[in-house]
């Protein structure tokens, strides 16, 4: 997020915040809306819900501001609300998670195989966001928190209730199979 | 957040040279306006409103004025302990109590011309007295102490010192009032009333 380099830039306005004054809390969203809605979007792949997860993130972020003790950036603490409702949402669809061990036992490929895969490719901004957004629901989710919003495999456990080893998975395939659809549009 | 063994792969460090240009949605505009709706009513944009400009100034001022309290008051302190060993033989003189009698005098009047003034305005007037209130609890203190003191007269005259800053801070307290009247009264004569600080 363009914001986070600079810690103490909304330090004002969020205390306006705090007070309740509408004029300000518009300001943090006008800021932040743009990219927490396109985190809402990859996790939910669906206008709609990703529109209504993030109304509910600003309204909880509002309302729990008091919490909010400067401990990280606003941004960083407003994105930790909104993938948690992006999050909720998504449970709600009953996304299956697949084991490491069972994957390994398909005969699934370390990571070294996904490196030299994708190395190959000519990568493109919008192929891989179209694609991106193709992919089922538990490749995409855990994909996109570890390729975009900066979540390690620990953190991705956490969040979504799974081992690490299973974030780890999740993770491999999917990106196998982003790396796969690429490739056969690239005509590889 | 992501370990930094340098084990990006191609895909990986892709994405992140080009993070911005991956955020290409955007909420729809109505997407506030149901914020908005859904939060609960907007607290101080109100009395902005109302008050305009003059409340945060007031603000600032008394900020200002509370800051000139707290420093003075800390100087107050030192000078009455460097003051204990000087003169222990010093007596409560008349003229101090004169000097005193006209100070609170005054303060009453400022008073109760402030109060008539923030008559349409408790917030502003529940502001004002809390400012108050640290001088005069100090002022308190500072006569509770006086019997005890081994300076009288350094006692004395931080007490008339307290007393000058509360007719200070009444002044700027009167003079924001008057701003505010002639501003709300849309009669810019406010030069007749230049800032007391």
């Amino acid at each position: 997020m363009k914001s986070e380099p600079y810690i103490d830039q909304h330090v004002e306005l969020v205390a306006r915040c705090k007070l309740g004054e509408r004029k300000a809390q518009y300001e943090l969203y006008q800021r932040y809306s743009k990219a927490m809605f396109n985190v809402c979007m990859r996790i939910l792949n669906h206008f709609g819900e990703a529109e209504d997860a993030l109304q509910e993130a600003f309204m909880d972020a509002f309302t729990n501001l008091h919490q909010f003790r400067q401990q990280s950036t606003f941004g960083a603490w407003l994105k930790q609300i909104v993938v948690n409702r992006a999050l909720s949402q998504i449970r709600s669809r009953k996304v299956e998670w697949v084991e490491l061990s069972s994957w390994e036992q398909n005969g699934g490929q370390t990571l070294a195989d996904y490196q030299e895969d994708s190395d190959e490719l000519d990568l493109d901004v919008q192929r891989i966001q179209t694609e991106i957004l193709m992919l089922p629901d538990g490749y995409r989710v855990v994909l996109s928190l570890y390729l975009f919003e900066g979540y390690d495999h620990e953190e991705i456990s956490e969040v979504l209730g799974i081992s690490e080893s299973t974030s780890r998975s999740q993770y491999l395939r999917g990106k196998r199979k982003l790396l796969e659809r690429i490739g056969s549009r690239n005509g590889l | 957040m992501k370990d930094k063994s340098g084990k990006k792969d191609h895909l990986e460090r892709f994405v992140r040279d080009n993070r911005e240009r991956f955020d290409q949605y955007e909420p729809s505009a109505q997407l506030w306006e149901r914020i908005d709706r859904a939060l609960p009513a907007d607290v101080p944009s109100p009395n902005e409103k109302k008050k305009g400009w003059m409340l945060p100034l007031a603000g600032n001022w008394l900020r200002i004025a509370a800051g000139l309290v707290l420093a003075l008051g800390l100087g107050m302190l030192l000078y009455l302990h460097e003051g204990d060993a000087s003169d222990p033989t010093a007596q409560q003189q008349p003229s101090y109590d004169q000097e005193m009698s006209q100070y609170a005098q005054l303060i009453d009047q400022k008073r109760d011309e402030i109060l008539k003034l923030t008559n349409h305005n408790p917030e502003l007037r529940k502001a004002f007295s809390s400012d108050l209130q640290a001088l005069e609890a100090n002022y308190q203190s500072l006569k509770q102490d006086l019997g005890n003191a081994p300076n009288q007269e350094a006692m004395l005259q931080a007490m008339i010192q307290n007393l000058q800053w509360q007719i200070d801070l009444l002044n700027q307290q009167l003079d924001i009032l008057q701003r505010f009247n002639n501003s709300t009264d849309e009669n810019n004569k406010t030069d007749d009333h230049p800032a007391v600080i």
